[in-house]
């Protein structure tokens, strides 16, 4: 729970899943509610419940809903926008570099986990960083890897 | 092997003539738990593609032209729609699972008609998916992510083994494995004999023994397959009337009504309440769907 935490107030949100609701399958947490909790009845089968908030590795990793949810968030939450190139070679797992960041809220500096935005649609997020010399933003997670992770 | 000609005899015999050369369009699905139908209708338009609504389905439609592949599109990914076939839309139009109700989705992976179900209760009540597939079942973990379910647990298991702590459920999709049919798979006519068919029957039974239980007294079952061999579907439908007792609802839609008479047997007129979906008639692949209830 503390990682989760930890990355929401990293990217400037306010959100804060109820830990009581919060189930762990393997690495993967979910928020159940009421109702779904008492269709657990089986824990070691379970493979899925409720709203997926992510995986836990060696940082917390949100996931696709999660980010939705973020996106959709008012607020000062930290998000660049990019065109729509930029959003297509970001879905194909690239890192965007400050050049093609056409505005952003929020912070850019280094070490801070920003939403990328391609006009209302989140597609991932990713982490500031340098490269050579040139800022950009590390690719952590793109709507793409759903086409990837079916090869 | 019995081969093209000899089902395609089989299907004249249940009163169909089939040229055994009928395909499906593509058609997809609006997932509205992400997006309204026609704000994704014009959004797809706005990147040069067509569709064409499908006048049974609250949610379906045929994609007439595109110019790029829709399942590498961002619309995709952000699962702001499905490609899902228009026949295999149908059975959860009958179920029509509604918010705040328990569900049971017996056979699920990889999970097309699970997020069709999240979308008709608007992630509102609760959704159990099954499966006995591990490697399915990370294709529907996917796709739950990918469209935003929240109101559905997922279970790697045999459903005929799994219990839920007293919990009956309102409404329940079986839709059962299957010998499938020549019309999404070419080489078909080449695979399959009829004593497949008996086989598959008897696990089908199985699966609808299970379901009974599962349902609580004034539930709806639907079950559904993507067969058009009457052993899986009007023979095991008049087997659960014969077995269980159950009061078959009738179907309102473009196919057929289920066959009364089966081979020289003939069945519970109720049969007819049944709805089949002959490629021939409806331009989707063979499908059959029956909706019980348990009095």
């Amino acid at each position: 729970m503390r990682m989760i935490t930890e990355f929401l107030r990293g990217i400037g949100s306010s959100y804060t899943p109820d830990e009581e609701g919060v189930v762990k399958i393997n690495n993967k947490r979910f928020l159940v509610d009421e109702k779904l909790r008492m269709l657990i009845v089986q824990k070691d089968s379970l493979v899925y419940a409720g709203r997926f908030l992510g995986k836990d590795k060696r940082d917390f990793h949100p996931s696709s809903i999660l980010l939705t949810k973020l996106g959709a968030e008012k607020g000062f939450l930290n998000r660049i926008h990019v065109d729509r190139r930029t959003a297509w070679l970001f879905v194909c797992g690239r890192d965007i570099f400050e050049e093609n960041i056409l505005s952003h809220e929020g912070s850019l500096e280094e070490e801070a986990f920003s939403l990328v935005m391609f006009e209302e649609d989140c597609l991932g997020y990713g982490r500031v960083e340098r490269f050579e010399g040139k800022k950009i933003l590390k690719n952590l997670f793109d709507i793409g890897d759903f086409l990837r992770r079916e090869r | 092997m019995p081969g093209k000609r000899f089902f395609l005899d089989r299907y004249m015999e249940l009163g169909h003539e089939l040229s055994g050369d009928e395909g499906t369009r593509t058609s997809l699905r609006v997932n509205t738990l992400r997006i309204g139908r026609e704000e994704l209708v014009k959004r797809l338009e706005g990147l040069g593609v067509t569709l064409s609504k499908v006048d049974y389905l609250r949610d379906g439609y045929v994609v007439e032209e595109s110019r790029f592949s829709l399942g590498a599109s961002f619309e995709y990914l952000l699962g702001l729609f499905n490609i899902q076939e228009a026949a295999s839309q149908f059975p959860v139009e009958v179920l029509a699972p509604a918010p705040g109700e328990t569900v049971l989705d017996m056979c699920a992976a990889p999970g097309m008609k699970t997020t069709q179900m999240a979308a008709h209760m608007g992630n509102r009540g609760a959704i159990v998916a099954v499966d006995v597939s591990r490697k399915r079942l990370y294709a529907l973990e996917n796709t739950l992510e990918r469209c935003g379910v929240e109101n559905c647990v997922a279970y790697h298991a045999d459903i005929n083994e799994l219990e839920f702590g007293g919990t009956l459920f309102d409404k329940i999709l079986l839709d059962a494995p299957c010998s499938g049919n020549y019309v999404v798979d070419r080489a078909w006519f080449s695979k399959r004999r009829p004593r497949d068919f008996d086989r598959n029957a008897e696990r089908q039974r199985r699966l609808m023994g299970t379901a009974w239980r599962h349902l609580r007294e004034g539930g709806t079952l639907v079950y559904t397959t993507c067969s058009l061999e009457p052993e899986e579907d009007e023979l095991n439908v008049q087997w659960l009337i014969d077995n269980h007792g159950a009061k078959l609802v009738k179907i309102e839609g473009p196919g057929s009504p289920g066959l009364t008479e089966v081979l020289g047997e003939n069945l519970d007129g109720a049969l007819g309440r049944c709805m089949r979906y002959w490629p021939d008639e409806t331009g989707t692949q063979g499908f059959f769907v029956a909706e019980a209830v348990k009095r």
